[in-house]
């Protein structure tokens, strides 16, 4: 069975300012069965290219295509196979019972079972006012509602914000239980240490550009994350950051070993070292 | 440009903003039966007859002001990104969006709303009853004055639902200070025009130098009158509704 495309971009021009654009010529396809994560620093346009293949900014030039649809065209196919939860958000004025009865017939996939078990799983109150509870507890009603629709594309922008610790694990475990071959999700993140396990492949964006995107299995065998002990920063460090007692690596794996990935270890190498880790990818 | 278009889903998102907006929905109906009450109850303890044109005076001046304001303030979730986002996100097509905002504020607020008069007017005459003995005035929903104002309501509604559309705050006020903004250049120009066409012509309406003379027939009256009324109900009306559509489809977040 072929993986599908869901997302394609192709020579993306786009900015808030005549002028000034933000994206030029980005490139990116996302497929399937995938929990890409979307890592990138503040202003580096994560928000933006999620608006744009959620249809929600019109690009300059380029085309946008999502699910096969031209994304700006929001048809009502895909805007029923997307759910985009944001960082900012506005809950509906109801109660949380009402929430399936007045969207999901919006959602010709909706699973009213699915979206209770999950309300259950995340031990929010079955009843209630969606206004008057806490920012962590319209997410995760957001989140259940999002999951239940079984659209394909799911794109959340920081999701674990506002989460408690338990809810983040339970967060995680709904994920990775929800992803098939025909669904794709897309997690832009700050807080990548809460997305351990969950998202791969990354894609790291820098000044408008992709600077990155592999999957971690290659990171792996590319790149090698170990602790150092000792005062000095080992001299084959490619990134070393000081930890009490030595330091964390990032080093070429040159020995074949294979070790975890530290998300946030190597998103600060790649962006010090961008074209030696592009180089090293590449070759 | 997606034009797909279900009932059902356009039903939906009806459904969907009368539930969401049910408690204006409310204020707006005791608002108006206050009022109402108010100044029927009022101009009953005025000595003399009733006032024959009262309905149709309060009848056509809430019309219009709840119209415009219910008109201008349709898209109020554009105010903020994070409610036009989850707005424009909604599994629509941005036809059918429209046309359920379309008519909730045009067919369904003329219907509900002299629907609501009507009960108020019944429950204001009821009051004047127990307070005075006598009812004040019946509202008669099919009088024909009713439907000239359905009619020129109509015009309004094509105008304000373009400035909903097109701005993201304010948008009523806005709306209303771009018409008389408009309405001025336009004047303007119309009067600068014709004391550019039209000067020497004497004050007591006798033509004196004019280059230009209309002496029209009735009969060419009475067709240039009923194509300007084509073309206005016909091409300019749903021109605006038109423009109002392509707005709704380039909005962005």
């Amino acid at each position: 069975m072929t993986i599908e495309t869901l997302i394609q971009i192709d020579s993306l021009h786009f900015g808030y300012k005549k002028g000034t654009p933000l994206f030029s010529e980005l490139d990116l396809q996302l497929k399937g069965g995938q929990i890409y994560g979307l890592l990138g620093r503040n202003g580096a346009g994560k928000t933006t290219l999620l608006r744009i293949i959620a249809g929600l900014l019109q690009p300059w030039n380029g085309e946008v295509t999502t699910l096969g649809y031209s994304a700006f065209d929001r048809n009502a196919a895909m805007l029923a196979d997307i759910c985009f939860i944001p960082e900012e958000w506005a809950v509906p004025d109801m109660d949380i019972r009402d929430l399936p009865r007045i969207y999901a017939p919006f959602y010709p996939k909706f699973d009213e079972a699915l979206f209770w078990k999950l309300v259950q799983e995340f031990e929010l109150p079955t009843t209630g006012k969606l206004t008057g509870s806490s920012f962590g507890q319209k997410k995760k009603a957001i989140i259940s509602f999002s999951l239940a629709t079984k659209a394909r594309l799911l794109i959340l922008d920081e999701p674990t914000n506002g989460l408690d610790i338990p809810s983040k694990s339970r967060f995680r475990k709904i994920i990775s239980s929800s992803i098939h071959d025909e669904t794709c999700m897309l997690i832009s993140t700050h807080q990548v240490r809460d997305m351990v396990n969950l998202i791969d492949p990354l894609i790291i964006l820098d000044q408008g550009k992709i600077i990155f995107q592999q999957d971690l299995a290659t990171v792996a065998q590319k790149l090698r994350f170990h602790i150092h002990n000792g005062l000095q920063e080992p001299l084959d460090a490619w990134y070393a950051e000081r930890i009490p007692g030595g330091y964390l690596v990032v080093s070429e794996n040159t020995i074949g070993e294979d070790t975890d990935v530290d998300l946030e270890v190597l998103f600060n190498a790649i962006i010090q070292h961008p074209d030696r880790i592009q180089k090293l990818f590449n070759a | 440009m997606d034009m797909t278009f279900r009932l059902p889903i356009v039903r939906h998102l009806v459904f969907r903003d009368l539930y969401i907006n049910k408690k204006s929905a409310l204020i707006f109906a005791g608002v108006l039966l206050g009022l109402l009450c108010l100044f029927g109850v009022t101009s009953k303890m005025n000595p003399g007859p009733p006032d024959p044109d009262f309905h149709m005076t309060w009848y056509g001046i809430f019309l219009f002001l709840f119209g415009i304001l219910q008109t201008g303030g349709v898209y109020a979730e554009f105010a903020q990104p994070a409610t036009r986002q989850d707005y424009l996100l909604l599994p629509a097509s941005n036809l059918e969006k429209w046309a359920s905002r379309w008519f909730r504020t045009l067919p369904f607020y003329l219907i509900a709303y002299t629907l609501i008069y009507w009960i108020a007017s019944w429950i204001m005459n009821l009051i004047c009853l127990v307070a005075f003995g006598e009812i004040y005035l019946s509202f008669q929903p099919y009088h024909s004055e009713v439907f000239s104002l359905w009619k020129i309501y109509t015009v309004a509604h094509a105008i304000f639902i373009i400035g909903a559309v097109h701005f993201n705050k304010s948008a009523t006020i806005k709306t209303a200070l771009t018409i008389l903004i408009i309405m001025t250049i336009i004047s303007f120009i119309g009067g600068v025009t014709a004391w550019m066409l039209f000067q020497g012509v004497a004050t007591d309406g006798v033509m004196v130098n004019s280059p230009f003379s209309f002496n029209l027939s009735e009969h060419s009256n009475y067709w240039i009158g009923q194509t300007g009324k084509v073309i206005f109900w016909l091409v300019l009306i749903p021109l605006f509704w038109w423009i109002s559509f392509l707005k709704l489809n380039e909005k962005e977040v």
